[in-house]
């Protein structure tokens, strides 16, 4: 079953291209797919955040679309162009990715790690020159790591880390950041933080922020567009406030739950109902 | 494995009190393995007594193992050169074969050996240096030198190993086992390199060769049995040990000492054959395996198949190196790393040995 | 509207100008530590080539005659030494290190583990096998025939690594182990060679052993030099793309770099590097291992690809120089004395990891 999806949000420039699209894609590890013929259109702009449960496929979803994953079928169209046919520099020059869980090079400050994501940038021969010192300096501060330059980056906390990375993927200087599971391994302040950065990033640049994320109450406080997979498909995907209610979770996840506002910001926030927690049956 | 899921106890009421062999052989699997691993080894027993430059029927084999005194030609070479060497090759291998087990039972790590983790280099440096300042020259000295050496290298690679953070202890001590073996033999050569004669004389005795050492036998045999009696029992104690220190513990095993005790036999074993024939790796390592393979990871009966796999392997490998060549031969050594590598790789390969 | 009144200030954020000026003078502080470091390193060379071939090691020179006849103003066997041994003896210590400190960091760095440098994973046992069999069977082509059969041995070697272990993905720590058990059967088949071939002498059997720069001739000097330049030109050429291979394989093609081509390119620059040093010196150990963790520790990540072979020929020729003279054990094949050096640094290296982790 395939979802050929009209956005469902009024869009001011829904005439342009999109900014990301997969059209009818497949592609897995090794034999067996496992998205199959999925397309999905990413708005300019906004964040989007694919969630699911384990191996539902969205991050291979997002690895397809970033062209880190070779496609079987299908073709992703970055802002109208087909992804596989233009230079893989010319890509990186307008997508970002952030893969999960990266590694430094050992005892790499986050300076020197930051100034690598100028490499599409750059040219054979060709002296730094002071434009691109004003880049990384600009993905530093935005990400709060300028104090941090001359550390090493084994040396920082997972938060900071994270940021860190953040920022080389900000030093790429893309219109377009993918992020795949960017707050995994964080403790919980330091999730909000980076979900933070992103939101503050996505309003002030209008960067268009993809991330996979495994926690639904996140997507729901900052993405603009939910995308829920399960078993390599697009169940559903719109506003959270459209998309999260009891059926999708259930649909998605196999998950009872209570769905309640936020107190602050209305956006849809997921309660988890286990065996023991109906209130019938919690009941002496 | 082959280790049998073991049915998980559900509910409340346990029937049965807990099974302190987690991993039982059924007894008529172990006895048919066990008559398959006596006739493997009288057939390579046979073989390396019959094959050779001067090949002989079996038939004429067995004849002549059964009549020791006779006077003819074929008698008297075989008695000299090819009977004490197949035995040689055998008693060596079969200690190799436990050693190896052991090792890889105490460490819980599928790529132990002797050879693999250094702890044979050890041994060969001592008698080395027991060669050149000592002037021991007699097999029996060697042994004693050769206890010494891979004690002190089994305790630094243990040392060593386990206190890495090279993605398993598997891979720690194996690591730790390399650098050792190259530090013993940079060691070896340099006091070696400016005496010609013993230089000449230690690049054979360095890859391991059973060629000319009939009179080492009747020395280092004693060790050697010894070694096999005292590591007959321990196939129960490795059992328990291999429940984890603390499951030991409650069952009522003063652990250390098990553990010490366990570890020494392997030592000696591998002290034992260290001495006789040089460095020989990868034995114990296959033959380890293989006994698991055929009778599964109770020890009681992989121990004693796991000797009978690497006195075969050994000697296998022995004529095996006499034949592959028109004149002259390949030290089994070398034999032994041909054969043990892809087994080695295959291992390195298994998903559960390393992490992802 | 998320929630940004909960954001944390940040009181103190530098001005995008500061940070800007930080970065540079940062990097300038690093630089000239680079150019010091490096200049440190070409004065300790010239220093060590110096007591090489003034110290000599290979029978005695009246010390009178030995600065005359480096400058070439003596004839005959004061000639005949500096020219024919000591010099040759030197610059093949010297290069050879060179090459092995830029395979050793060419490798820890693409594969991101310090212990993965071509001679744990095999890589300059198979050029050994290599350069063995050419060097026993077909001598006729001595020159080029033993450096070439070496950088073939390489790559096989390298393929076969890879290949055995690739399990949808390649773990450091498998590679390693693959690597020790191929190289096991590498050096068996070099014993073998040599145990079989009757012409082995102690001086080739050691050389190939151990490695040793006691047979150098200017044949091998020269093997060593075209080796290195062009070896070194690639480094340049493939720096970038290794910089990005070191985030990780998804990082590097996020990037815009062309991964598995990259990849092959370092790993094969890297095995011809090390098998070219392996064909004329040997396998002197460790060598590889230590020089780039050294460079890193002198001028940090990003710079110590350009350090290492500097590093490497200070160590063989240091220890060269050693080797001849070192009280006590002297004369013994140079790679003797690296191993003994570098095999306590290894296990230092893997004891540390754990408190690094930990």
């Amino acid at each position: 079953m395939t979802h050929t999806v009209t956005p469902q949000t009024e869009s001011p420039e829904a005439t342009a291209p999109h900014q990301l699209e997969a059209r009818g894609i497949s592609a897995g590890y090794g034999k067996t797919p496992v998205i199959e013929d999925l397309s999905l259109r990413i708005e300019k702009g906004r964040i989007t955040a694919l969630v699911g449960p384990n191996a539902c496929g969205k991050s291979t979803l997002l690895k397809s679309i970033a062209r880190l994953l070779p496609l079987a079928a299908g073709s992703v169209l970055l802002e109208g162009a087909d992804i596989h046919r233009l230079p893989t520099r010319e890509v990186a020059r307008r997508l970002g990715v952030l893969p999960q869980s990266p590694v430094a090079p050992e005892s790499i400050t986050v300076g020197d790690l930051v100034w690598r994501g100028r490499h599409p940038h750059r040219q054979f021969g060709r002296r730094r020159d002071e434009h691109e010192d004003v880049i990384i300096a600009e993905a530093l501060k935005a990400t709060g790591t300028a104090e941090l330059v001359d550390r090493p980056v084994d040396q920082l906390s997972g938060g900071q880390r994270q940021r860190v990375w953040i920022a080389l993927a900000l030093a790429q200087d893309t219109p377009t950041l993918l992020l795949d599971e960017p707050t995994t391994y964080l403790d919980v302040a330091h999730q909000i933080e980076v979900m933070d950065l992103l939101a503050d990033l996505n309003e002030q640049t209008g960067k268009t922020i993809v991330l996979v994320s495994h926690d639904l109450n996140q997507a729901a406080l900052y993405a603009s567009t939910i995308v829920a997979l399960r078993d390599g498909r697009i169940i559903r995907q719109g506003p959270p406030e459209e998309v999260l209610d009891e059926r999708t979770v259930a649909d998605v996840f196999g998950l009872k739950c209570v769905v309640v506002p936020h107190p602050y910001t209305a956006r849809p926030q997921i309660f988890p109902l286990g065996r023991r927690h109906h209130p019938q049956e919690n009941r002496p | 494995m082959t280790q049998p899921p073991r049915p998980v106890v559900k509910g409340p009421e346990p029937e049965h009190p807990p099974d302190i062999h987690p991993v039982r052989t059924r007894a008529s699997r172990g006895t048919a393995v066990a008559v398959l691993a006596v006739l493997a080894v009288a057939a390579t027993l046979v073989a390396g007594i019959g094959l050779g430059a001067r090949p002989l029927p079996p038939g004429e084999v067995v004849h002549i193992l059964l009549h020791p005194g006779e006077q003819a030609f074929d008698t008297h070479v075989l008695w000299t050169e090819r009977i004490p060497r197949t035995f040689l090759g055998l008693a060596v291998g079969a200690a190799l074969g436990a050693s190896g087990l052991i090792m890889q039972a105490l460490t819980a790590n599928p790529l132990a050996d002797p050879g693999i983790l250094g702890v044979e280099q050890g041994a060969s440096m001592f008698v080395v240096l027991g060669i050149m300042f000592l002037g021991v020259t007699d097999a029996g000295g060697y042994f004693w030198l050769a206890l010494l050496g891979s004690s002190v290298a089994a305790t630094l690679v243990y040392l060593i190993g386990t206190r890495t953070d090279a993605g398993s202890s598997a891979v720690g001590l194996v690591l730790a086992g390399v650098a050792l073996a190259a530090v013993m033999s940079s060691l070896i050569t340099l006091l070696v390199v400016r005496d010609k004669e013993a230089f000449a004389h230690l690049r054979f005795w360095s890859v391991g060769q059973l060629t000319g050492r009939a009179e080492v036998l009747s020395q280092v045999m004693p060790f050697v049995i010894v070694g096999l009696l005292l590591a007959l029992p321990l196939g129960r104690t490795l059992n328990i040990l291999g429940l984890g220190d603390e499951t030991a513990r409650a069952l009522g095993v003063r652990v250390e000492r098990a553990r010490l005790t366990a570890a020494a036999v392997a030592v000696l074993l591998c002290a034992a054959a260290t001495a006789a024939v040089g460095p020989v790796a990868f034995v114990g390592l296959v033959a380890a395996h293989c006994a698991r393979l055929l009778v599964g990871p109770d020890h009681r009966w992989s121990l004693p198949v796991s000797m009978a796999a690497g006195a075969v392997l050994l000697t296998g490998a022995d004529t095996a190196g006499r034949l592959v060549l028109d004149h002259g031969e390949v030290q089994v050594g070398l034999m032994t790393a041909v054969v043990g590598t892809p087994f080695f790789v295959w291992l390195a390969r298994r998903r559960d040995l390393v992490r992802m | 509207m998320t929630a940004l009144d909960t954001r944390s200030p940040r009181p103190d954020s530098p001005t995008t100008p500061a940070v800007v000026a930080h970065l540079r003078s940062g990097r300038r502080v690093r630089d000239r530590r680079a150019a010091v470091t490096a200049a440190v390193l070409v004065v300790a060379l010239l220093g060590l080539t110096a007591a090489s071939v003034l110290l000599g090691g290979i029978g005695r020179l009246d010390p009178a005659d030995v600065l005359p006849a480096a400058l070439g103003m003596r004839d005959g066997l004061a000639d005949y030494m500096i020219f024919q041994l000591r010099m040759p003896r030197a610059l093949s210590a010297l290069l050879s290190g060179a090459l092995f400190g830029l395979a050793g960091s060419l490798y820890q760095r693409l594969i991101r583990n310090p212990l993965a440098t071509p001679d744990i994973v095999g890589i300059s046992a198979g050029a050994g096998a290599g350069a063995a069999t050419a060097l026993l069977y077909a001598p006729a082509a001595f020159t080029l025939g033993v450096p070439v059969a070496a950088v073939i041995g390489s790559f096989v070697l390298v393929a076969a690594v890879q290949a055995l272990s690739w399990r949808g993905g390649i773990d450091t720590y498998r590679l390693v182990l693959v690597g020790i058990g191929l190289s096991a059967v590498c050096t068996a088949y070099t014993n073998y060679l040599f145990t079989v071939a009757n012409q082995q002498t102690i001086a080739i059997a050691m050389r190939w052993t151990v490695g040793s720069t006691s047979a150098a001739d200017w044949d091998g000097v020269t093997t060593l030099a075209v080796g290195f330049g062009a070896c070194a030109l690639a480094a340049l050429f493939i720096g970038r793309p290794l910089a990005t291979l070191t985030l990780g394989d998804e990082f590097a093609s996020g990037l815009g770099t062309r991964v598995t081509a990259s990849r092959v390119g370092v790993l094969l620059l890297g095995a011809a590097a090390a098998a070219l040093a392996t064909s004329v010196v040997g396998p002197i150990g460790f060598v590889s291992l230590v020089s780039g963790p050294i460079a890193v520790r002198l001028v940090g990540t990003e710079r110590s690809t350009l350090l290492a072979p500097g590093i490497g020929a200070v160590i063989v020729l240091g220890a060269d120089v050693l080797a001849q003279h070192a009280p006590l054990v002297s004369p013994v094949p140079t790679g003797v004395l690296t191993a003994l050096l570098g095999a306590p640094y290894f296990v230092w290296l893997i004891l540390r990891r754990r408190q690094g982790a930990s």
